[in-house]
């Protein structure tokens, strides 16, 4: 487990919300940096929540989705892991600095929570196909061994899901249109009797994948992502899901 | 859809910002709406897009459009309006 001394306090991510408060997090340069799609997921699960419940943020990077559901009071107990040692860290840092209690542990997807099950799991593990991930700057310090097509660890939660969550429970997930959204739709559509999309939203090509629209144009053809050129630009979209039975 | 009346592109303008504070209505524009940056305006093109049933991404001159005025006129250019 990495020190608290290690971390480098001087990144800072605030997040404005809805109900006027304002978090701020500490982040680090070791681990992901929250993005427009962590809040989206996270307007897309506030937005769903009818009533309070346990809640799993799983890949939950410095803890900024499951911190601000239970500032919002939709928790009656948060639990939070990721693969990153440092952002398990930061989780439970950020957590104790925001006013809130979160169990937060180092964990390959569901190692760590084998017998726990929960009202709602908020999924955020890595979901970009490798070889753009490895171009894109997102994931400069952060695990992202979700394969080829980039399904590969958003399956393996969708499949496990059901283990971990309470009857009446309740998955949520973004899916990358740089990843391959129709495997994973179909696996969700084969572990849950109801997916819905929840929202959607489009977003620039960022500067750092312009270079490489040659592996984005073969990817492309070959079926496993999806962008489109529209109005100047490349636009790809986050779209968030929400699955149950 | 075939085309849109305003109070609907309106709509689809407002749509894009998450904060209930921000009020979007005929005379709203990127210069008196300080949340209306890059990101959202190409939510906004995406959105009409979508409603417009891909027709919106034809119209070249809907990019460079700054406030709802100028998107309805280009819309109504283009007999993507209603009136
Ligand atoms: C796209 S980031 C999202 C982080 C956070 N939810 C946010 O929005 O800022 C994906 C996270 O999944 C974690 N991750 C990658 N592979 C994982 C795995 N096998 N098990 C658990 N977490 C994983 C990464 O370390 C990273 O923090």
């Amino acid at each position: 487990m990495v020190g608290t001394s290690e971390r480098l306090p001087e990144l800072m991510y605030n997040l404005k919300l809805h109900n006027g408060k304002t978090l701020l997090f500490e982040t680090s340069e070791k681990v992901f940096i929250p993005t427009g799609t962590t809040t989206l997921l996270l307007d897309s699960v506030r937005e769903q929540i009818g009533s309070r419940g346990s809640i799993l943020d799983i890949g939950c990077g410095i803890g900024v989705v499951g911190i601000a559901l239970a500032a919002y009071g939709l928790a009656t107990s948060l639990s939070a892991s990721d693969i990153s040692h440092e952002a398990v860290v930061l989780t439970e840092h950020n957590a104790v600095s925001n006013g809130c209690e979160v169990t937060a542990r180092h964990s390959n997807l569901f190692e760590a929570w084998l017998d726990t099950a929960f009202d709602y799991i908020v999924d955020d593990v890595s979901g970009v196909a490798e070889g753009i991930a490895a171009v894109s700057g997102w994931f400069k310090n952060t695990s992202c061994e979700s394969g080829y097509d980039g399904s590969l660890l958003t399956k393996n939660v969708i499949r496990q899901s059901h283990k971990h969550l309470r009857s009446g429970g309740r998955l949520f997930f973004p899916v990358i249109s740089l990843s391959n959204e129709t495997e994973i739709i179909a696996e969700a559509r084969r572990c849950f009797e109801k997916v819905s999309l929840l929202k959607q939203k489009a977003w620039p090509l960022p500067d750092d994948l312009k270079p490489h629209l040659a592996l984005l144009d073969r990817m492309r053809n070959e079926g496993v992502i999806s962008y489109e050129e529209k109005f100047g630009t490349h636009i790809w979209t986050t779209s968030i899901y929400m699955a149950h039975n | 859809m075939q085309s849109l009346t305003q109070e609907q592109v309106i709509m689809i303008v407002a749509r894009q910002f998450d904060d209930p504070g921000v009020t979007i209505d005929a005379d709203s524009s990127m210069d008196n709406v300080a949340d209306w940056d890059s990101l959202v305006h190409l939510g906004i093109l995406v959105s009409l897009d979508v409603e417009l049933e891909g027709r919106a991404a034809a119209v070249k001159k809907l990019a460079a459009c700054r406030s709802v005025k100028e998107i309805v006129s280009c819309l109504a250019e283009h007999q993507l309006l209603t009136q």
